[in-house]
């Protein structure tokens, strides 16, 4: 399986720009639930208010002058951070339940599928040793309060 | 100029305090080790390493940050004079001559001098700190809630402004980050932002975002990249080369007091840091060079500046760190994280109440440089090594500590999934070429900026026009404005079609 087929093209400065106009615009909407006061006697909407002003101008700013430039294309290899990301969500999730050396080692194993060159004997080692090692340095060096196996 | 009743108060404190000097060595080698590897940076060594200090005490726990810090500052030298690949953006000069330098075959001596000149850099500039913090606390201490606003918006703009990003990004990355800080309690008492959710009354955990911005983000960044180095005649060390190299470097004091002061005055400026000290001092060395045609060919003097230079920016921004509370750059970031894990509230008030404390920390970083010349001399050793191990066998591991460490500062899920969330939201910051540093920096100021700016305007009634009866804020105003002009007017006029070739060279 080829994780480089999973790649997105866009024009970045456009795209960053709008998100920026989005996320603004949110939490200008979000922010006025709360009040927003006077110069004087700020309430807890003011700042919010005023950043998410700020942030939009930022992002209209981007988005126009993304058009004076030419675009460029980034490549974003989705699939392997995703891979990666997906691992340490699941390294944390089996933490409780499983414990750390069993969470760790598949962690590691799901983590390891980013890389295209490490064989499975490779992987099994790399797995083996890193739970080991945080094992050794978690648990029984600095008695942190987590279970090592589960049950 | 100093404190002599807290100058002693602070060996005796250093004295009793045996934890302090334990952590110092495994802070060196991490610091080392993770600068060494091409691809790593020192803040995410920072990052991954913060949580360790839970179990710390306060002086330890600093004292184990700077070491990582300084010992990073060094290992940065390592890739950069053995395969002309920086290890951090610091150590950017460094490869210009020690590179060189190495392809002679002179690695060894290169190598000892980076050491010797990282060593007296780091040196001098806490000596800068030692001999200016009480003055500056004392003159900090006249600063109001204006003024201290202004230096918590400088302090985000540089960051924001003094980077390859484009002034707009770096903008908009900074108010990303103060408005991830109005998540939760207000000084008013109201809760903002939690979308109904327990988990986010105490508004969006500092330190497993900071770890999420700094390492999982550069971790996800990783992946993919490969540094090629197959060139093993490079593992050949021998003692005695190092030991020309390093009595080389201490027969130029002058150009390493040059280096190291310009690094500190430059690193004591909030958002310029080391990456900006080591080309500075590197131009300065060369200009005043009576032959500076030798720079860039393997001229010793050139490396000696690079490396005192970026060493002694450490001093230098702890001033702004510890008289104002405000981080410079990513490595002090993480030490305000520190300062909160153990709430410890930098500035004036904090030096003013615990000066034994401060001269502790500047005293203990004085003695890490000189042990840093000990564990630097036997990890240039393994350094040929080191620098070719595989940073695929890293990204298991920073992924664990970030995990664990981040369960361990929250005590449940929320810590983890606030390092995945952050740590995806940085990564693609980082390839949209928004600075994550200037986030991680508004984030850790915002609360503070929103209460100054609640206090100076109630002080004032409403009305903005009362800045122009304080002079200091409208003194303050216009250093920002001056500091921030030269790059906004630089962006207007010549709009660079092409970014600069980078200095490293991912495949």
């Amino acid at each position: 399986m080829s994780m480089s087929k999973l790649t997105l093209k866009v024009n970045h400065e456009l795209f960053g720009g709008l998100l920026l106009i989005g996320i603004g615009a949110y939490a200008y909407y979000h922010g006025q639930q709360y009040a927003f006061g006077s110069l004087a006697r700020m309430g807890p909407g003011f700042l919010p208010q005023v950043l998410s002003i700020v942030l939009c101008a930022m992002g209209g700013i981007l988005a126009v002058t993304s058009q004076l430039k030419p675009s460029s294309a980034i490549d974003l290899q989705l699939g392997q951070v995703l891979v990666v990301a997906a691992s340490m969500a699941l390294f944390a999730l089996l933490l409780r339940p499983a414990g750390l050396a069993p969470a760790a080692f598949v962690g590691v194993l799901v983590s390891s599928w980013a890389d295209r060159e490490i064989t499975w004997p490779g992987r099994i080692t790399l797995a083996l040793v890193v739970a080991t090692l945080s094992s050794l340095i978690f648990i029984a060096g600095l008695g942190m309060n987590m279970p090592l196996w589960w049950g | 100029m100093i404190n002599a009743e807290a100058f002693h108060a602070a060996l005796s404190l250093l004295g009793n305090t045996p934890a302090a000097w334990l952590v110092v060595p495994p802070g060196l080698i991490i610091g080392l080790f993770f600068g060494s590897i091409p691809g790593l940076s020192i803040s995410i060594a920072m990052a991954v390493f913060l949580p360790a200090t839970l179990y710390m005490d306060f002086l330890p726990a600093i004292l184990f940050l700077t070491a990582i810090f300084t010992g990073g500052g060094f290992g940065g030298a390592i890739p950069a004079i053995m395969l002309n690949i920086p290890g951090t953006s610091s150590s950017v000069a460094t490869a210009f001559d020690g590179y060189p330098m190495a392809r002679r075959g002179e690695h060894a001596q290169a190598l000892g001098i980076g050491l010797v000149a990282s060593v007296l850099g780091t040196l001098v500039g806490y000596l800068l700190l030692l001999f200016t913090v009480q003055s500056i606390s004392q003159w900090v201490l006249r600063l109001g809630p204006t003024e201290m606003l202004v230096i918590a918006i400088w302090g985000v703009t540089l960051i924001a402004v003094l980077n390859d990003a484009s002034i707009s990004k770096g903008i908009a990355a900074g108010i990303l980050g103060i408005l991830i800080s109005t998540i939760g309690y207000s000084d008013a008492g109201q809760m903002r932002g939690t979308f109904g959710s327990m988990y986010l009354l105490d508004g969006i955990p500092v330190i497993p975002a900071l770890i999420g911005f700094f390492a999982a983000s550069e971790l996800f960044n990783l992946i993919g990249k490969r540094y090629i180095v197959d060139d093993s005649s490079l593992r050949v060390v021998s003692f005695r080369h190092i030991l020309s190299g390093m009595s080389q470097a201490a027969s130029k004091p002058f150009q390493l007091l040059r280096g190291g002061s310009m690094g500190a005055v430059i690193g004591a400026i909030p958002g310029v840091g080391a990456s900006i000290a080591n080309l500075a001092a590197y131009a300065t060395a060369k200009q005043r060079s009576k032959e500076p045609e030798t720079f860039g060919k393997g001229n010793p003097s050139g490396l000696i500046a690079a490396e005192s230079a970026n060493s002694s920016s450490e001093g230098g921004s702890m001033i702004t760190l510890l008289a104002l509370g405000i981080p410079g750059g990513a490595g002090t970031a993480v030490l305000l994280g520190a300062f909160a894990l153990h709430n410890v509230t930098g500035g004036p008030r904090f030096i003013r109440e615990n000066p034994d404390i401060v001269y502790a920390l500047i005293i203990g970083n004085m003695a890490q440089a000189i042990l840093l010349l000990m564990v630097g001399v036997g990890f240039i050793f393994l350094a040929g090594y080191i620098v070719k191990l595989s940073l695929k066998l890293m990204i298991p591991i920073v992924m664990v500590l970030a995990v664990v460490g981040s369960y361990a500062i929250t005590g449940n899920m929320v810590g983890p999934i606030t390092v995945v969330a952050t740590g995806i939201i940085g990564w693609l910051m980082r390839r949209y070429g928004f600075p994550v540093a200037a986030t991680v920096v508004g984030l850790l100021v915002g609360g503070m900026a929103e209460g100054e700016l609640v206090r100076s305007m109630q002080i004032s009634g409403g009305n903005l026009g009362f800045i122009a009866d304080r002079p200091i804020t409208l003194a303050l105003l216009a250093l920002l404005l001056l500091s921030v002009l030269p790059r906004v007017i630089g962006s207007v006029f010549k709009r660079r079609a092409t970014p600069p070739p980078s200095p490293r060279t991912p495949s």
